[in-house]
């Protein structure tokens, strides 16, 4: 087995047998099925966008100590990730479908970084006085208006120069418009309020998706 | 001002947990120095793992109090409506039989009581209608996206609950209120025409379709409820695709059918 650091912190590419695995370090046990090589956790890049992203990002930064506002927490798939690379930060995880709800739980009573909140992320003023200023919004919410969502957010929880990562799927915008006028219209929008920094396409792993990066101001 | 640890009213300061804040504008302080200032906590260590503590316990409590009755109380709401509707139906049958024998309401009373007691029904079926479409949004929010709440709300009451409606495949959703014609299709073997739809066909993307192509969207309707409600159901995320390739179904299919 060999271990090969990459530029973010707590993530590793595993060579074993031959083939390579991207994972991060981390002492908990599997939460989504993936795989576990002693003290390494299969990153699976089918199951999370942030996962393709980090693998493909020649721009990408988290730090050990960032406090993230992660909105679209889902049952916490790519937050049990994030919590391993923000070993000494903190992830306030939004999501407002009770459902998944259940697994996100289950992630926060095992890591002392992940703070679950069932809430709208349509509506921050309903978390604002929980959450506090972060360095990272990252947002995962296949909505129409999922851009407003991001801004507003932003506005309320990301500090000066901050950092954005926007996860988005071109079918849910519009279904039958071409997905690279609707990329390009997104960050039209988003350059009103934010810095593009990289943008990234999420094929073959996730179709008709791209992850945004963008600085605050 | 309202945050998790307390309240803060003309500069002072009382300690109170409660996560059921809300706050219209950005906060201008540092939320954890704030805390660490006023000794709530001795350091960022604490003032996190006593949120992290009343998040778990408090969300806990939120998400199984809306998981417990959801489907059922959706149920109850949509019977409510429906017999709300029942009564306004009857009553103004009676009022208007009351008011062909030549009585009016300044000579008769009754007629007066009847329509306040009309208005007031149908004010009581858009308030539970209002209610009706708040809970569907959020519980069923992509079912009622694709279907619309009243319907949404039809089909979970007619198959016992939204776990039930998830499991159905999509070809009996689709006939869903039509059990009688399918019955009768089926007893007559390869003689029977099965039904098109059932109560989808109250669907306007449906309805107002040609009826040599209704068919054709009922079937393609019901199959994007099945989606919509298994992944209301196992996964909660809302998924704004079904609804879009829905709108372009119907275009097709209206181009088409000419």
């Amino acid at each position: 087995m060999r271990v090969i650091e990459t530029r973010i912190p707590n993530v590793f590419i595993l060579e074993v047998d031959g083939r390579k695995f991207l994972v991060t370090r981390s002492e908990y046990p599997p939460h989504y099925g993936e795989r576990k090589f002693n003290g390494f956790k299969e990153w699976r890049l089918s199951r999370s966008k942030l996962g393709v992203l980090v693998e493909r990002g020649i721009k990408i930064k988290i730090e050990r100590d960032w406090k993230i506002l992660y909105l679209g927490a889902a049952s916490g798939t790519t937050v049990s990730h994030l919590a391993d690379i923000a070993d000494r930060g903190v992830i306030y995880a939004v999501e407002y479908a009770p459902r998944p709800f259940i697994g996100l739980l289950r992630l926060a009573r095992e890591r002392k970084n992940v703070i679950p909140l069932l809430r709208n992320a349509e509506l921050p003023e309903s978390y604002n006085g929980i959450v506090e200023r972060v360095d990272l919004i990252y947002q995962d919410i296949a909505q129409k208006n999922q851009i407003e969502i991001f801004e507003e957010n932003a506005r309320f929880f990301l500090r000066d120069g901050g950092y954005g990562i926007i996860m988005v799927k071109a079918k849910s915008m519009d279904s039958t418009a071409d997905p690279r006028k609707i990329y390009s219209e997104v960050m039209e929008r988003l350059e009103n309020n934010f810095r593009i920094i990289n943008s990234v396409d999420l094929e073959p792993y996730h179709k008709d998706h791209i992850a945004i990066e963008v600085g605050y101001r | 001002m309202k945050v998790w640890y307390g309240e803060i009213k003309d500069d002072e300061f009382r300690r109170k947990f409660d996560l059921d804040v809300r706050n219209e504008r950005p906060l201008d302080f540092d939320l954890v120095g704030f805390a660490i200032e006023n000794s709530v906590f001795s350091d960022r260590d604490e003032y996190y793992e006593t949120l992290r503590e009343l998040a778990i316990k408090n969300e806990e409590r939120r998400m199984k109090e809306i998981l417990r009755s959801e489907d059922m109380f959706i149920i109850s709401l949509i019977r409510a409506y429906d017999d709300a509707l029942k009564c306004v139906n009857l009553l103004s049958e009676r009022l208007y039989d009351i008011k062909s024998l030549g009585y009016e309401d300044e000579e008769s009373p009754p007629v007066a009581w009847l329509e306040d007691r009309i208005e007031s029904l149908k004010k009581l079926r858009k308030e539970l209608e209002g209610e009706l479409e708040e809970k569907m949004l959020a519980v069923a929010p992509n079912l009622t996206r694709v279907a619309g709440h009243m319907i949404g709300a039809r089909l979970i009451e007619r198959a016992g609950g939204l776990k039930r409606l998830a499991m159905l495949p999509s070809s009996k959703i689709q006939v869903i209120g039509a059990e009688r014609a399918l019955y009768r299709a089926l007893s007559r073997g390869k003689r029977g025409k099965p039904p098109k739809h059932g109560i989808i066909y109250q669907h306007p993307l449906v309805r107002t379709l040609g009826r040599r192509v209704r068919g054709k969207m009922a079937r393609y309707l019901a199959g994007k409820i099945s989606l919509a409600v298994r992944l209301d159901y196992f996964s909660g995320r809302i998924d704004d695709e079904l609804e879009m390739g829905l709108k372009k179904r119907f275009h097709d299919l209206k181009g088409g059918s000419g």
